[in-house]
């Protein structure tokens, strides 16, 4: 979860720089006498604190541990992990509402035993700022398990306990920035959501502007073009006046005298280059106003485009609860399995599908002894022995009817056949036919291979 | 979006690796204080809580509405003296503060560069450099420079490289035409936000205006036919000046004194003449015939007329500071030995009638009679040890200020004279930049030739904040050149009397006064020359001041 929302109109700012004044100086802050102004507080304050060693507080909390490690704890009658009665505190029910989720569904469970364990993961705290012709910042903070290398938002850590100051639990260098690059990738991905709503209205701002921007250079252009406009009229005009005064010197009368409109209108080709001319000027003007249209508008992107940089401002090693359940399967096979609760991403860890490494929350047993999710449990079409898509022996060529080592029956035409007289025709891999198929379609294929035979 | 990592992070980490970890009190206590830090838009002005700088609600509002509504892009037109410099100042410093802005360009005109770059670093924090180099444009991130210098070769095409993250433009109204270079250069400019400073938007007509707003925003009021159409009823009249303001208002800001309830005080202004005595009169008139000899001797004429003027300044303040350049002349190669020779005689003449100078006497028992503390302002440190002295002698609370004191120093100086009154001499140094509103009586004991100067002095206690009327005390000496500039500033420009603001447009018609002055009075045969002279840089004044309230009114028409 991100702390530091994006406006808090609320939220006072003096009275909370003051609160941090007096918890700063109530810590014995340096130099505490000489911190005065907001921007004073916040720099002594940053002077401090940028890595802790804590338990966090799920991790301390005695009610919930209490709860976690309580006995009697047994499948209900559908096969689903069930806890004991709600206990009211929100982190046992949420771990009930997960376990509830799991289901075995063809093996009887029965929980061996439920452990409390704690683990160390890595806080990163990152001062994140978005940038466009505004800044937005806010703070995000990053969990990050060391086992999965998964990083995930998480909420304040209120009430955290220090946990050995004496420096006993540093971390390995290499580890550690795996772990700070893996909590980098998921910022980014995080940011990219949340920064689209920034980019929304940057956007909106930059589409207002430009479309000001086009009405102006449409606007310029149309002006640009009108002296041409009315230069062509007026050169048409002459034209045709000169075309008209060479039509009457050709078929009549020679005028004593040229008449008054045509003196000094320029002759045709006069015209044509005039126009050129004219043409070649507002081709210029237009050129021009396309270029600095051009600049504005990459000026105008310049502006509105989000960035968004991210600074890691403190880090913490964080000792989380972990819940270990224990079970025994008892279905087409027996098998104990360990799980994992954790109760910080609310979610099973190391109970996923054998095959497809889904989540698993309906469970089979296979025959071999895989949990499988029901994407990847492929009973036997024909006996429905428990098997998954790793363990099955053959599936009909068919139907595609996933098929146990017993049911499966060879189709007639990939079996040797050996026709008298002849060697025997070469076998193709082996290919097999449920019952079904075999009944409803493999009576032409045997005649058909007798038929070759013969 | 593009996601950038600061490197920060390796101190982080290295704690975490060395084990280095603090309580979680602190630890929450940092994060807080980050969190306290966090820039949410433009809600709040982060600049004032680390600078401690107060500002008007007209200005805070001003400050908040170009960041948050205009989006860095805005004319600033407020009425003079209500503080638009600080305003664009602290603009730059939220941009900068959030990192939006990192290259910024000051464009204002050259006597104004001085005081830009003071008001930036002493009050915002923002180290600015002012830059004449072709060379600097890209190697400070925020340049001060003239409008005047910048759009010339070479600096023209550097200065267009450069993506400005910011450009302010003082005195913008030097901006109206569009067809000028200038105009041409400011548009050219790659730049993300664009602050106009102006009191007078429009100086003849609205076609200006129209310049300014296009140069902002393009677009915003159309184009220039469709402008004249909508808005202009003829050149100076708008049309519909409520839906021309209505459209303006999107990207300027103007605050008038009404409108921010800011009454400045009186400036009572006094005079007091102080003859000269016989010996003191004869100094006087050997020392500008001297000046004159040496001016109109030929030879290395053009190259003396500074230092002439410099001597004519100081002979005008005391005996003492004009004694201390003729020293200096008296020993200098440049002059024959005969003119040496003269300038050591004027000096011994100097020392011998310093003592009894009837200015300090004036000065000593007009100071004795006032019940609160004086602010002396005179031009030359000797002037000023020479009064320090007298006054300390006498039993008065004496502080010096001057250009030659450190930070520290100047701050002490002026909590010394907050605390225990008394008189505080200061230069020129103390002119600029120094709020000294607990005290309304300002003595000139010597005025300087130059407009901008004395309205500098005058300033410091003569601003907002200033709740009493102040008083004005000139020491004018009759007969001197001190009196044709006294007469100049008083009765043709009323420096005195109120706030003129825009100064600089008065003295466009005549920007270097001082060097004027002195030429007139080095060039003129007799005193009839020199007044008929004077009189028509009187008039000259008369005519751009009747400009400047024109130019006044119409803004006050169209954009009131």
């Amino acid at each position: 979860m991100t702390t530091g929302a994006f406006v808090d109109k609320a939220f006072d700012h003096q009275a909370a720089v003051e609160a941090l004044l007096s918890d700063y100086r109530r810590w014995g802050g340096d130099d505490a006498s000489g911190v005065e102004t907001a921007d004073a507080v916040i720099q002594a304050c940053r002077q401090r604190g940028m890595a802790a060693n804590v338990l966090h507080p799920l991790a301390g909390d005695l009610d919930f541990a209490r709860a976690v490690v309580a006995d009697g704890v047994q499948p209900a009658a559908d096969g689903a992990l069930r806890l004991p009665g709600a206990c009211g505190h929100p982190a046992v029910e949420a771990m009930a509402e997960v376990f509830g989720q799991i289901r075995f569904l063809n093996a009887q469970c029965r929980e061996l035993g439920r452990r409390l364990l704690l683990q160390r993961q890595l806080l990163f705290c990152f001062k994140v700022v978005y940038r466009s012709d505004e800044a937005q910042e806010e703070l995000v903070s990053v969990l990050v398990d060391p086992l999965t290398e998964e990083a995930a938002p998480v909420p304040g850590l209120t009430g955290a306990q220090d946990i050995g100051l004496d420096g006993g639990a540093a971390w390995q260098g290499y580890a550690l920035k795996r772990l700070y690059r893996s909590a980098c990738g998921h910022l980014e991905r995080l940011l990219a959501a949340r920064g689209r709503r920034l980019e929304l209205a940057a956007q909106r701002r930059l589409e207002r502007d430009m479309a000001r921007l086009e009405d102006y250079y449409q606007g310029l252009r149309e002006e640009a073009l009108e002296p041409l406009a009315r230069e062509l009229h007026r050169l048409e005009a002459a034209r045709n006046r000169a075309r008209l005064w060479r039509a009457i010197g050709i078929y009549g009368a020679a005028p004593a005298a040229e008449p008054q409109e045509s003196r000094g209108a320029p002759s045709e080709s006069a015209t044509d280059r005039e126009l050129s001319a004219l043409e070649a000027r507002v081709q210029e003007v237009l050129t021009a106003l396309a270029a600095d249209r051009e600049r504005r508008i990459q000026e105008l992107k310049a502006k509105y485009t989000v960035r968004a940089e991210a600074a890691l401002v403190a880090a913490a090693s964080v000792w989380t609860p972990r819940v270990e359940v224990r079970v025994k399967l008892t279905g087409p096979t027996r098998r104990e399995i360990i799980f994992f609760y954790d109760p910080i991403r609310r979610r099973c860890l190391d109970l996923s599908c054998e095959a497809c490494q889904a989540p698993l929350k309906e469970v089979h047993l296979c025959a071999r002894g895989e949990l499988v999710c029901p994407r990847c449990f492929a009973p036997c079409a024909a006996c429905g022995k428990a098997l998954c898509v790793s363990c099955v022996p053959a599936r009909c060529h068919l139907c595609d009817a996933p098929l146990c080592g017993s049911c499966g029956t060879a189709c007639p035409l990939t079996e040797p056949l050996a026709v008298a007289g002849t060697a025997p025709a070469a076998a193709g891999p082996p290919r097999h036919v449920c019952h079904a198929c075999r009944e409803r379609t493999c009576g032409p294929c045997t005649v058909l291979a007798q038929f070759l035979a013969v | 979006m593009e996601i950038a990592f600061r490197s920060e992070h390796e101190a982080v980490l290295d704690a975490l690796a060395q084990g280095r970890f603090e309580p979680w009190r602190w630890f929450e206590l940092r994060l807080r204080a980050e969190r306290l830090g966090l820039t949410q838009g433009f809600e709040r002005l982060l600049c004032l809580e680390g600078l401690r700088i107060e500002l008007y609600d007209h200005q805070r509002e001003a400050v908040l509405r170009v960041l948050r509504d205009m989006r860095g892009r805005a004319l600033l037109a407020d009425e003079v003296g209500l503080g638009k410099t600080i305003e664009a100042g602290v603009i730059l410093k939220e941009y900068m503060l959030r990192g939006l802005a990192r290259k910024a360009l000051i464009l204002a005109p050259a006597s104004l560069l001085t005081q830009w770059q003071q008001e930036l670093a002493e009050k915002l924090g923002i180290p600015a450099r002012i830059n004449r180099s072709a060379d600097n444009w890209h190697r400070w991130d925020c340049v001060i420079t003239s409008l005047d210098t910048a759009r010339r070769a070479p600096h023209a095409d550097r200065i267009r490289e450069i993506p400005w993250d910011m450009v302010i433009v003082d005195e913008a109204h030097r901006l109206k035409n569009r067809h000028t270079v200038s105009w041409r250069f400011v548009d050219g400019l790659t730049k993300k936000y664009l602050l106009l400073l102006t009191a007078t938007p429009i100086q003849n007509d609205l076609t200006e205006l129209y310049n300014m707003f296009t140069l902002l925003k393009p677009g915003l009021l159309r184009t220039y036919s469709s402008f004249k159409r909508e808005f202009m009823l003829d050149k100076r009249s708008a049309k519909d000046a409520g839906r021309l303001r209505e459209r303006l208002s999107e990207v300027m800001v103007r605050s008038t004194r009404r409108d921010a309830l800011l009454r400045l005080p009186r400036r009572l202004v006094e005079t007091v003449p102080v003859p000269l005595s016989g010996p003191e009169e004869a100094f006087y008139r050997d020392v500008v015939a001297f000046a004159r000899s040496l001016h109109q001797g030929g030879g290395a004429a053009g190259e003396r007329v500074l230092p002439l003027i410099l001597l004519l300044r100081e002979l005008c303040s005391s005996p003492h500071a004009a004694c201390r350049t003729l020293e200096v002349m008296a020993c200098s190669d440049r002059l024959e030995p005969g003119e040496r020779e003269w300038a050591r005689t004027l000096a011994a003449q100097a020392r011998a009638i310093a003592a009894s100078a009837r200015k300090l006497a004036a000065a000593e028992s007009w100071i004795a009679a006032q019940a609160e503390p004086v602010l002396v302002f005179t031009e030359f440190r000797a002037t000023q040890a020479a009064l320090a002295e007298r006054l300390s002698a006498l039993g008065f609370i004496v502080t010096v200020f001057h250009g030659g004191l450190t930070r520290e120093e100047r701050s002490a100086a002026v909590d010394r004279f907050r605390q225990a009154g008394g008189v505080l001499i200061s230069t020129e140094a103390g002119g600029e930049g120094q709020n000294l509103q607990f005290c309304r009586v300002v003595l000139n004991y010597d005025l300087p030739w130059n407009p901008m100067r004395v309205e500098q002095r005058i300033g410091r206690v003569h601003r907002l904040g200033q709740t009493r009327d102040v008083r004005i005390v000139n020491l004018i000496t009759p007969g001197t050149i001190e009196e044709h500039v006294y007469r100049l500033l008083h009765e043709k420009i009323c420096l005195f009397r109120q706030v003129i603001g825009d100064l600089d447009l008065i003295l466009a018609e005549e920007p270097r006064l001082e060097r004027t002055v002195g030429q007139l009075v080095l060039e003129a045969p007799d005193e009839e020359a020199l007044l008929t002279g004077l009189a028509a840089v009187g008039r000259r004044f008369e005519r751009a001041r009747q400009r400047w309230e024109a130019i006044q009114r119409r803004n006050e028409e169209v954009l009131a």
